[in-house]
């Protein structure tokens, strides 16, 4: 059983360097390379489900459920699900992708399409959690094994689900900010959309850290719907409001962020104060720019490729966990590491100045450029 | 004679002055409250964030006006901003490309306004079906050309426009100055305008006098598309990230400034000044909610309650 | 050969909405089954009429309001509401889930009365005071919850799942609802005065007929039939969600408009809607079959749309 885990843990770090290393330019900090941490660091035994009542010759039915693609992160998740599809073409008879356009009652319509299709596996990417549960529940006890990417359901009626932790980046986020701070500050929490569980689960990680301070003081939580232009906005009514009390800037996200340092620029304030930034080159990009300290935990929309591959383990019988937590890279401006929170890379080397804000980083495929991407997978 | 026409012409005088000037005291309280309770909100700067922020929804409302004039509305608007929006960071991203940015996607805004004037018109087509088609083309084929994530950079000069001040006074709003002035002339002044107030006030005497309806109606869609086309390239300028939510709930918001501004969905009354002032008061909640440190459940709240009573300042004969 | 003309002519101007609707679902039902062989089975049909029966309920509650010539924006915010109400307060007890449905189907009613009040009295257009009604609905619901809340007695998910003659159960419960509603339409008087509230509101007035009393029907039958979607949607879905009716404010509308009911009130009817919202449940559930990627699902969307709408011919148009 233990051999099990870590051979399973060291195929997952194999594709993990992969992954990491696309952007690695500097010798000292080239990201983390290793296996799984949330396995290593795993403080309970992991759940592995036995998956040889699923084995079956090949080539394979894959559906996949996908919420949407109504944002840049969700495009570079589907293109990564494609590319695997692309790269394991001699495994897959027909790769189904469905979308529900952010509609659950939709999604659920799809789940019930693919499933009449008669799909050998069923990839899932919730529109939310409580929605899907009862149809991915019905569809695993008829037998068909389930992957869950990036949104689970409430129950665990499922094989495994494959995600990188919000509790992780709230928890991680607020302690460096804390510890950026001496302990001893003002923040301003800009968070996505009020009810959205990404949003939900990241502000109550890191309002949980905060809480541990006492002279830190959360000024002003304000909703920004992910955007940057609502950002901006959202930024520079707060400068007006607080002006250069603010002392941080944590944001649930890389996309309000940007807009954030933009309102702090043209406020005409030189020394930045910190911010934290994800999954958005013109979060990190600005903060380089504009010599802001800052911290980057990107949620990998790599996860995609890695349901796919993944699946297949357990199309071939093979033993997976439950719930597999990818590794990201911990990245932070260069001089601002602190004690708890160090990096793995710096995000000098991380952000692509040469390429537009608007790229989201992490997707796993070299040189990805979300308007030229294309790849023949079987349909 | 029905009991509303009755309630109408029993107006006492301070019914007078609210139906003339309920946006404007709605808009006065609103500034008022939020001084008093937040000493931040009337500075030079804020005033200056205010009014940089102003000028998307400003001239897409300048569009908007003309179409519910000839008892229309246009449902396009934030799709053709998304659009004009991705347009601009498909070229090359340097100056030298901002002419072609420009006469892409105002071409493309045009184009829309003129498929929903033609199907409005010729077709018979009611205005929030047909407008609400050419949104959701339109963003199936931004979404088709960019594979869902738009990707480049906008020209600088287009950053400049859309976020920078001339001595505290924001170059997109002297824009909007400029286009609200143009339009109003254009609508009070000359032949085309009183004939877009005759169109929808009383149709049937329009078509007695030998007015083409159906031009003067495609002319004004003609318009909103093209200005809706450029307030998205301004507002790409606001951040320089494009995404194909650019203008996200400008649609509703242009429309209830519109309405809240005195032009009446029934057509023919209304004016330019009117709407601005409603888009006015929607930046002016958005900041004050902000101001006073609102959470978010209630600045929803808030923006429910200031479109309908600012509405029902304008007592109006038939709903 | 005269006669077959005359009758082609008659049903393509009293019903060719209808017609051109019915003539899609046939076409697009053709095509889906040339194309893939598992989309002709009886479980993909059954699918598609269980899947359509939260839309199918708002739309025909929409219908009634948009024959007043009025509409109901807030109808996605009051599903939204309804829906964490009802699993909120249900909380798993089977006694306190009548309590809860009885709540959430009054509710309905209520925010539906209150929305005709509000246009009634103070003579805002609908289209403005159910937007404002639905921002505050929306910022109630966040208010209760802002993550999804409580959850259903065991069995309940039997209402969205569950077959009666081998029929889904919500496809059957809409077909009593639409019986309901299209002989309240045609064989009751009040019924009977909604048509002539939508034709000619002033006329209505003048003739004496209870023009208020007609409204406060109309948009209280459509809220509360957003309170029994939400039922429906609850028992799919596992609990309510905060942004979960989101949708429906402006998908509610389509299959009205397509089905032949004129935005501008006064003619239509619920067979047209329950034929277009089957029409786009089909055409959703097509567009999977062919792995067809949103992008370009939105063109064909906003295409057939277009298509559905331009056939027939209104005589006249309002927003």
């Amino acid at each position: 059983m233990l051999k099990k885990v870590l051979n399973f843990a060291l195929v997952a770090g194999l594709a993990a360097t992969s992954v990491t290393t696309a952007f690695a330019q500097d010798a000292e900090k080239t990201g983390y390379a290793g296996a799984p941490r949330t396995m290593l660091w795993s403080t309970t035994p992991s759940t592995i489900m036995d998956t040889t009542q699923y084995k079956k010759d090949g080539p394979y039915v894959i559906g996949f459920s996908n919420a949407s693609i109504s944002n840049s992160w969700r495009v570079g998740m589907l293109a990564s699900i494609q590319q695997a599809a692309h790269d394991n073409a001699d495994q897959i008879k027909q790769m189904i992708i469905t979308d529900a356009n952010d509609d659950p009652a939709k999604q659920v319509s799809d789940v019930q399409d693919l499933i009449s299709r008669g799909v050998d596996l069923l990839i899932v990417s919730a529109a939310t959690a409580e929605a899907l549960d009862a149809i991915v529940t019905r569809a695993y006890e008829a037998g068909i094994p389930v992957v869950l990417v990036d949104r689970r359901i409430t129950s665990e009626n499922f094989t495994t689900f494959i995600t990188a932790s919000d509790y992780v980046y709230g928890h991680m986020s607020a302690q460096w900010m804390v510890e950026k701070l001496g302990g001893k500050g003002n923040i301003v929490m800009l968070p996505g959309m009020a009810g959205v569980s990404v949003a939900v689960n990241r502000i109550a990680a890191a309002n949980e850290v905060f809480a541990n301070y006492p002279d830190i003081k959360v000024l002003d939580m304000q909703y920004t719907d992910w955007s940057p232009a609502k950002g901006k906005q959202v930024m520079a009514a707060l400068i007006q409001k607080y002006g250069t009390d603010i002392n941080g800037v944590w944001n649930d996200h890389g996309l309000q962020g940007s807009g954030a340092i933009e309102a702090m620029v043209e406020a005409g304030w030189t020394d930045l104060p910190p911010i934290t930034c994800a999954d958005l080159n013109g979060c990190v990009k600005l903060a380089v720019q504009n010599k802001e300290p800052a911290f980057n935990y990107d949620y990998p929309p790599a996860m995609g490729g890695l349901a796919v591959k993944v699946g297949l383990d357990i199309l071939a019988g093979k033993p997976v966990p439950h719930q597999y937590e990818m590794s990201v890279d911990v990245a932070i401006t260069k001089g601002d590491e602190t004690t708890s929170v160090k990096a793995d890379k710096w995000i000098e080397d991380y952000a692509r100045l040469d390429k537009p804000n608007d790229l989201i980083l992490s997707t796993g495929i070299p040189d990805y450029d979300p308007t030229t991407f294309s790849v023949e997978f079987p349909q | 004679m029905t009991q509303s026409a009755q309630s109408q012409s029993q107006q006492s005088p301070v019914m007078d002055i609210v139906r003339n000037y309920g946006i404007h005291l709605v808009l006065a309280v609103l500034i008022v409250v939020t001084a008093i309770l937040s000493p931040a909100f009337l500075t030079a700067n804020n005033i200056s964030n205010m009014l940089l922020q102003a000028a998307p929804l400003g001239i897409v409302v300048i569009g908007q006006v003309p179409v519910i004039l000839v008892r229309g509305l246009d449902l396009s608007v934030a799709s053709v901003m998304a659009t004009a929006a991705v347009v601009a960071t498909c070229f090359s991203g340097q100056d030298t490309d901002a002419l072609p940015v420009f006469i892409v996607a105002i071409s493309i805004g045009l184009a829309t306004g003129l498929v929903n004037g033609l199907l409005i018109t010729k077709r018979n087509v009611s205005p929030f079906l047909a407008t609400l088609a050419t949104m959701t083309l339109l963003q199936g084929m931004r979404f088709a050309y960019t594979q869902g994530a738009p990707s480049g950079n906008v020209p600088p000069i287009y950053r400049v426009l859309g976020s920078q001040t001339f001595f505290g006074v924001p170059y997109n709003l002297m824009i909007l100055v400029v286009l609200a002035a143009f339009f109003s002339i254009l609508l009070h002044k000359t032949t085309y305008g009183r004939r877009v107030y005759l169109t929808g006030g009383n149709p049937v005497m329009a078509r007695l006098v030998g007015i083409h309806a159906d031009r003067i109606t495609i002319a004004s869609y003609v318009i909103s598309g093209g200005l809706a086309a450029l307030a998205g390239l301004i507002y790409s300028g606001f951040v320089g990230i494009v995404d194909n939510w650019v203008g996200r709930g400008f649609e509703l918001d242009s429309i209830v400034a519109a309405v809240m501004g005195g032009v009446a969905l029934s057509g023919g009354r209304g004016s330019i000044v009117g709407g601005l002032f409603g888009a006015a008061i929607l930046v002016v909640v958005f900041n004050a909610v902000l101001m006073i440190g609102l959470p978010i459940e209630f600045q929803i709240i808030i923006k429910g309650a200031v479109i309908i009573v600012a509405a029902a300042f304008y007592v109006r004969k038939t709903i | 050969m005269t006669s077959v003309a005359s009758i082609f002519t008659f049903l393509t101007k009293r019903r060719g909405g209808l017609l051109t609707v019915i003539g899609l679902i046939f076409v697009l039902t053709l095509f889906g089954v040339i194309v893939s062989d598992k989309f002709g089975t009886y479980s993909n049909a059954v699918n598609i009429l269980e899947q359509s029966t939260p839309l199918a309920i708002v739309s025909l509650g929409q219908t009634l309001v948009i024959i007043t010539g009025g509409i109901d924006l807030s109808i996605g915010s009051m599903v939204s509401l309804a829906s964490v109400l009802l699993s909120g307060l249900t909380a798993g007890d089977p006694v306190m889930m009548y309590v809860a449905i009885v709540t959430i189907l009054v509710l309905g009613g209520l925010v539906g009365i209150i929305n005709a009040g509000a246009s009634i009295y103070l003579r805002v257009h609908p289209l403005i005071v159910t937007l404002g009604t639905g921002a505050i609905l929306q910022g109630i619901t966040l208010l209760y919850t802002q993550t999804p809340i409580g959850k259903m007695p065991k069995g309940f998910d039997e209402l969205a799942y569950g077959r009666v003659l081998g029929l889904p159960l919500g496809a059957v419960f809409t077909i009593v609802v639409f019986v309901v509603t299209a002989v309240f339409l045609r064989k009751v008087p009040l019924g009977r005065y909604i048509y002539a509230t939508g034709d000619d509101a002033v006329g209505a007035q003048l003739m004496g007929l209870p023009r208020r009393k007609v409204l406060f029907v109309a948009y209280g039958f459509c809220g509360m039939m957003a309170a029994v979607a939400s039922i429906f949607l609850v028992a799919r879905l596992g609990a309510g969600q905060p942004y979960t009716g989101q949708n429906f404010t402006l998908t509610s509308i389509t299959p009205v408009v397509v089905g032949g009911t004129l935005l501008s009130g006064g003619r239509g009817g619920v067979i047209g809607t329950l034929m277009g919202v089957y029409l786009v449940s089909l055409l959703n559930n097509l567009l999977n079959f062919l792995s067809l990627s949103t992008h370009y699902q939105l063109i064909v969307q906003g295409l057939i749309v277009i298509i559905a709408v331009s056939v027939y011919v209104e005589n006249k148009r309002k927003v």
